[in-house]
Order: structure tokens, then sequence, then C-alpha cells
């Protein structure tokens, strides 16, 4: 077993174990073990991984190792900042060299760092849509026919569209023109392949406004999967591919609809590629107060506006700017009235590798999302991650009238 | 070492997903938020008082030592399996079974987190006061076990406070029900009571029933800065003398302040000898009233700066930052030690004095803090206490600062408990007659010593 790094070393130095963490991680209020939470996986890497004692390497050391939504809380609640995700993808990388891989992690993390394995998967679920999965009468999503073995439940997936984002462009770049900065649209997979609305919203909205935005067809994965579960090779091509394309076009910044990507391109990539110059990379609702507020113009007040929801992404940064930019962007929503709902900041327990690995925990984690929408009626569900998508759509799926789930671009070009 | 036979026998009786002895989950459960750690043989997650029973019922048959825990949060060792046996860990426990609007009581189990039971009562309108430092992650359960306190125990009083009845598993999977859901009972001796504060030692408290109160309208938070430690002190005696009863009087030492400001920068003065928070609550006008009385009297005992914050985000940021302090502590000395003696409140201004000599003489930094306005102060340490150059000197001072809590008429513990930190000092406070009726009561309990031997009651002979 080798060593953990000197820096990793440090974080589970710091820990003093109060307990802090465990208030506030979303995994161990489901799993309800000390391995969930933080101070559990830092007690055991410090005697499992650094001492080499064999008796602790087994399954739940694995466990600690896989369960962790790197959500970020414990981080913020722990009187001294013990960075547990950073240590946790530093013991995956150990991991990932030494133990037979978790096949469907691995599977993944290869479709999505393949943009044209991808896209062909996603060609593939059109093809055998109605032989894997059914539509059920309103019910948004289709429901896949039989569970995923070893998962128990039916997952809900996304109505998958007739044709990807680039795709329908005829895999050329897309272009906005206009004057001022010029910014570069980072879909990301699903806002590429499986919720083209996204970046088509994006798009729509540029055009409206007169902002100069083009999104590059040679873009690929963010790489945050393969850095996450600690493929360290793949997460590493994707970010020298996408940093190729950045510098080929010299945009003044990166616009994403998706937290997740936005996060590993400002906050991993330098770790990564610690050469390279990025432009600064924002979210949507960053994009919305910087260039379109005030310049889309409104389609007017609707008589009865729908009923909006929020759901927070942990991905959001962790500074309060951007968590209250968005909420103002919502509010200003002419056609559409956005409620507070309680649990809108709670983990929806996504978590991309973490979803495969533990469906049974990430469900339950989502699943807790459901009363708070469902106390204020919601109809529509805006979030800002592409991840975040992908689990609501599931876990909002069995309940009565289940909301819409819909990315915040979708959201102002629907309803502004 | 358990034998395997037992081990299936528990694995029947929770279901075998939720008992193990997987080396690494032995590891997981070996500490608590102490230093101390001792590996258990098996930890059981039961999920019902019936599976507590039959728990219990095999290990007392056994004679397996059994360790009750909540969330692990304690500060006395109380939960640290140091004989080994079987860890019981009440953290699938966790549903507030009712808030009964018109009677103002609340039933929860027992691995119900006690800020959950909290918010769950303020959505109702109404208070459930105790608030330890750990209240967003330590369990109701092991608030009765410890008869925790928190920072509004000075008005509001402590667990056993708002403890009402209880539900608890004897040693021999007995189900026991103690006490009322009325305000009042004097049927008997009071069992609720003597299982609250017993650190686990009697019996596995499964479910409590408590006692709510309206919540308080309004409150506004003073911040005083003084020069000295012993101004403060001054000034906290100087307020309690005047009859006015905070919901909260904190101190914070210097060293307290500088390394809680570290970590959250609430913007306290970091050169100020000592702060001052005092809290009061009730109908706004009467806050307004009170708080200027006390305002006055922080002034006239030499109060620097003053700020205030009369909100209810403003207030729980100064929580918050009260709450911080030990944990913060802990990263400038992850191995200190903390002790939280208490002593009668006009002595606060002699107790800081001498604390400060008796570091001074074992040449240990010191930092103190705390619930001055009870009386309650945690003296810290700071130093390696794993290092056998130092530990004798620290064990010194340790001994000069409980002595001096009971030369000032306090006592050892004001909240944390005895649990292993203090069993061998417990006879010199409760003397004699007192540690011999102790020990009968544990006997009573426990005939056969399986319920988390080692605690609060020192080895016969080594008192």
């Amino acid at each position: 077993m080798p060593d953990l790094s000197d820096q990793a070393v440090a974080e589970i130095a710091r820990c003093v174990r109060c307990g802090a963490c465990q208030g506030v991680c979303p995994v161990y209020d489901v799993v309800r073990r000390e391995h969930a939470a933080a101070r559990g996986k830092i007690h055991l890497f410090e005697r499992a991984l650094a001492g080499g004692d064999e008796a602790l390497q087994g399954r739940r050391l694995r466990d600690a190792i896989s369960l962790c939504l790197k959500c970020g809380r414990c981080t913020v609640a722990c009187p001294n900042s013990v960075r547990t995700a950073d240590v946790v993808r530093h013991a995956r990388e150990i991991r990932r060299s030494e133990t037979p891989k978790n096949l469907k992690t691995v599977a993944a993390s290869e479709i999505l760092a393949d943009r044209a394995l991808m896209r062909g998967s996603a060609k593939f679920l059109r093809l055998v849509r109605s032989l894997a999965t059914q539509k059920i009468e309103g019910r948004p999503g289709i429901v896949m026919r039989l569970a995923v073995p070893g998962e128990g439940a039916r997952r809900t997936l996304p109505e998958p569209p007739d044709a990807g984002f680039f795709e329908s462009a005829g895999g050329a770049d897309v272009v906005v023109p206009g004057g001022g900065k010029k910014y570069l649209l980072f879909t990301g997979c699903v806002g590429d392949v499986l919720r083209p609305q996204a970046s088509e919203a994006v798009v729509a909205l540029a055009r409206l406004a007169g902002v100069n935005v083009v999104a590059p067809a040679r873009q690929v994965c963010c790489g945050l999967m393969s850095h996450m579960t600690g493929d360290r090779g793949t997460a590493e091509e994707l970010a020298r591919r996408n940093i190729e394309v950045f510098s080929m076009y010299g945009a003044d910044a990166i616009v994403t609809p998706c937290a997740s990507c936005a996060t590993m391109i400002e906050s991993h990539y330098p770790g990564i590629m610690p050469d390279a110059v990025l432009p600064e990379v924002i979210t949507f609702s960053e994009f919305w107060s910087r260039d379109l507020e005030g310049r889309i113009g409104s389609r007017g007040a609707e008589r009865s506006p729908v009923v909006l929801g929020f759901h927070e992404p942990c991905h959001m940064d962790e500074g309060t700017k951007e968590r209250s930019t968005v909420r103002r962007m919502l509010s200003s929503l002419q056609r559409a009235v956005y409620v507070r709902t309680a649990g809108e900041d709670a983990c929806c327990g996504y978590g991309g590798a973490f979803n495969v690995e533990h469906y049974g925990v990430s469900r339950a984690i989502g699943t807790k999302k459901q009363a708070g929408y469902r106390k204020a009626h919601v109809k529509l569900v805006a979030t800002e991650c592409a991840g975040c998508v992908l689990q609501l759509v599931d876990v909002l799926a069995d309940q009565d009238e289940p909301p819409e789930v819909i990315t915040t671009a979708e959201a102002v070009e629907r309803y502004g | 070492m358990i034998e395997r036979a037992l081990i299936s026998e528990f694995k029947k009786a929770v279901g075998a997903e939720h008992c193990t002895t997987d080396p690494a989950d032995l590891a997981l459960y070996a500490y608590d938020a102490t230093t101390v750690e001792g590996n258990p043989d098996c930890v059981v997650f039961p999920a019902t008082t019936d599976e507590v029973a039959a728990a219990l019922r095999l290990a007392n048959d056994a004679r397996v030592p059994v360790v009750p825990r909540g969330a692990g949060t304690g500060l006395s060792g109380g939960a640290v399996p140091v004989k080994g046996g079987i860890v019981l860990s009440l953290a699938r426990m966790n549903k507030i079974i009712e808030i009964d609007r018109a009677n103002l009581v609340c039933r929860a189990e027992a691995g119900t987190v006690t800020g959950v039971i909290a918010s769950a009562a303020v959505a109702q309108g109404l208070y459930y006061p105790p608030d330890p430092s750990s209240i967003n992650f330590c369990t109701i359960g092991g608030n009765v076990a410890h008869n925790a306190g928190g920072l509004h125990a000075l008005k509001y009083g402590v667990t056993k406070n708002y403890l009402l009845g209880l539900t608890a598993v004897l040693p021999g999977g007995e189900v026991l029900k103690t006490g009322v859901r009325t305000m009042k009972g004097v049927v008997g001796y009071d069992l609720t009571k003597l299982i609250c504060g017993s650190e686990g030692t009697l019996a596995v408290v499964t479910e409590v029933t408590l006692k709510l109160i309206p919540h308080p309208p309004h409150r506004a938070v003073a911040v005083a800065s003084y020069p000295t430690a012993k101004a403060a002190g001054e000034a906290v005696s100087a307020i309690i003398a005047a009859r006015i009863l905070p919901a909260m009087l904190e101190f914070i030492d210097n060293t307290s302040l500088r390394c809680v400001e570290d970590y959250l920068k609430v913007g306290f003065p970091i050169d100020a000898g000592a702060l001052l928070l005092v809290e009061i609550d009730g109908r706004p006008e009467s806050v307004r009233a009170e708080l200027d009385t006390a305002v006055e009297i922080l002034k006239k005992n030499g109060a620097t700066s003053l700020s205030f914050a009369d909100d209810p985000v403003g207030c729980e940021r100064l929580w918050e930052a009260r709450r911080a302090v030990a944990p913060s502590l802990g990263k400038a000395s992850p191995r200190r030690i903390s002790e939280d003696i208490t002593v009668p409140r006009a002595r606060i201004p002699d107790a800081l004095e001498r604390i400060g000599d008796i570091g001074r003489k074992h040449a240990i930094p010191t930092a103190v803090f705390g619930h001055a306005g009870d009386g309650n102060l945690h003296v810290n340490l700071l130093a390696d206490q794993r290092d056998l150059a130092i530990r004798p000197r620290m064990q010194a001072a340790i001994e000069d600062i409980l002595r001096l809590a009971l030369d000032l008429g306090g006592t050892l513990s004001g909240e944390h408990g005895v649990g292993l930190a203090k069993k061998s000092c417990l006879g010199w406070e409760i003397g004699a007659d007192g540690m011999r009726i102790l020990r009968e009561i544990k006997k009573t309990f426990d005939p056969n010593n399986i319920l988390n031997p080692g605690k609060i009651l020192p080895e016969i002979g080594s008192e």
C-alpha cells in the first residue's frame, strides 16, 4: 500500500473528532454509520492507509472511500476545515491503481470521456427506447422496463432528444455574433447529448441580447467523473484537450449551464495542468446577471404563472454571491413564480459515480427532496447542474404529479 | 473476545447487516470526541427498543460489556469501549415520535439529533432550550446519559429540567418506563433523573419524553470586551447580583477568542483580554429594558467596547461563534485537555485569577471560556497530552484545577460528565458514603457490571 501524500496526511492530522461533519453529511443521514461521514473516513484512512494494517483493508475501507458525494458540507461545518473530499479523491487514486475496478463506474467514466461513444449511446438509447423504457402518462421522463441488476428500483431517465446539440448543428461550432465580450459555451456532456435544450436556451437568449457566444464543437467532457473516481490519466487527457480548444478561441470567459463542469474547469484544471492559462468560468446565472438581465425583453406576465422551485447544486460557488444571483434571476421571471421551498439547498445525492455505485443510498438521499416541492405545489424544478437534473428526474418521479425538471437557462428562456 | 456463537445470536436479534465484527468497523467505534481509544469486539445497531432488549439480554447472559453510543461526541470518554465488548449504537433510532402541541410535550427516540428536536419544536412555536455546543450533531440519548447543559442553562436549565420520562432497557433486557408526561409527578423515587446523567452505566435509554416551552418571541445579544479576564469575571458577578437573568451569559478569554476569530472571522476584538456575550430574551419591550440595565452594568464594570445583535441571523451568528470555541481550540492544540469545572457565580473572578496562577505554576498555557453566567468554566490546557514529558505537569495542573473548584464551593464537572476522565477524583466531591450509595445503585441496576464498565465508578481499591 503506498503512503498517503503529505497533503492528505496534513488534512487528516487536523481532525479533532468532534463529529460536526455527521450533522451535515447527506450520506451519513441515510447510512448512519461512522464510515459514511468525514470523521470516520479520516480515522480509517489514518489507521488503514497510513498504518498498513491489512485487517483494515476490506470492504469497509472501500465503502468509506466510495461513499462520498464530495458535496463539501463537512469542510464547511468543520472547525478546522478538513478537506475530506480531497483526501477521499486521493484515496481513490491509490485504490484505483491496485484493486479490481468497479466496472460500472469505469464504463461511465469511459463513455463520458469519449463524446462519440456518448453520442452513440444516446442514439442506441433512442433506437431501443420502446424496448427498454416506457413512457408513463402524466410523468416527465421515461421509465426503464427493468431495474439495473443490483439497483432494486427502476430508473427514470430524461426523455432523450431527437438530436444532440452539436448533432443538430451538423457537427459544426455554434456561433452567435454580438458585441462586447466573447463567451465560449461549454455545454457539458448532458448539455450536448441528453439535455441539449439547456445549451439551446443559452444560445437563444444570447441571440436575443446580442451577446457574442461560440460553442466549439471540439470540446470534450470536463472530466469531473474521471477525476472524482480517481482516474487521473483520463482526467488529465480531457483537461488537456479542452484547454487546447479554449486557447484556440481566445475567449474572455467560459459560460456553462452546469455548475459541476464549471467547478471541474475552474477548481481542478489548475491542479491537473498547472501551467495552463484559463479564462474565467461562470455558470448560467452569473452570465445572466452580467449580460442578459434587462436585455432579453419580456413576453409579459402570465395570468396564472407556473409555480417554480429551485434546487441548489452543491457545486455552485461556495461564496454566497452566485447562490443569491440565481435566486434573484428566478425571482425576476415574469411567467413563473419562484417559491423558496424547504430543503431546496439540500444535496440531491447524485454525485456522478456515487449514483452508479450506491444507487440505493443515492436515491434515498434524493427522495427527501420530494417533500419540500410537494408542500409548495411546485410544478417545475429548475437547477444549474446537469448531474442534479438527471438525479431529480429520477427521484422526483415516483410521487403524485411529479414536477418537471429543467435547467435554469431553460427556465429563463421559457418563462423570462 | 466474544464467541462466534454469541455474534450469530446478536445477528439474529438485530439482523445480520446491523451487527458487525469487521476490524475496520471496530476501529470506527473505538473513539468519541476525546483522545481515548479502545476497540470493541462487536458493534450492533438495533432499530427498536425490543431489539435493544434482546441484545442486552444476550450480553448479560454471556457477561459481555455493553457500551451504549449516541453520536460519539462526548467529552469524557463515556462512549469509548475501554473494556471491549459490544458497542450498542442508537444511530438508527432517530425518529421524533410526536410533538404534542396541546400538552407541550415531545417524544423522540434516543438516537435523534438534539438540534432536529429543537428545530421541530421551533416550527411549532415551541422551544427545547438545552443546547450543548454539539447540538447539531449530538443525540438526545447522549444528552440524557450525560445530563447535558448548554449555552442557555443559566436561565432555562439543563437536560434533566426538560426530561419528563424515559423508556430505558435494563441490563437483563427488562423494558423500564419511568416518569410521567405530566408537568408534575412524585410517585416513588425519581428513576428518570437517576438514569439521567448515569452515562450508560445503569440502563440504555431508548426513548425520551421531553417538556417543551413557548418560544420566546424576541432576543438580543450584547457583546462586551474587557481589558482583563478578571474584569470580565467581575462584570458577570455584578449582573447576577443585580437580579438580571440573561438567557445566556458567556465568557471567552483572549486565547479562545483569537482561535475562534481565526476560524469564523466574526469580527471579535482580538486584543481584548476577555469577551462577554449577554443574551436577553422575552417580549420585545422587556428585552429592551433588561438589556439597557445589563449594558449599564457592563459599562460600569469597565467594558472597553460594546456591540449588539437583535435579529435572529445576527444572534445565531454569535451563538455559532461561541459554539465554535472548543473545536477551534482543538485546531491550535489538537491534544489539549478540556476541563469543565463549575463554581458559584460570585467566585468567578477568583477562579479566573487562580486558574491563571495554576497555568503559570505548571508552565502549561491555558485558555478559559464557558457559561460564566451559570459558573461553568471550560478550562483548557493547551499542550499535547500524549507527550510523556509534559503529561505529568498537565496531570498536576488538572488536579490543582479540580481542587480549586471544590475549594471555591463548586463541582468537578458541570456538564461533560465523569466517564473515564474524572473517575479517579469522584470521591473528593462525593465522599465515602456517597461513593458507597453510588456503588449500591449500580449493583441494583446492573448486578453483573456489564453496562459501560469502567466509567464513573473507579475500580475498588483505586480511589
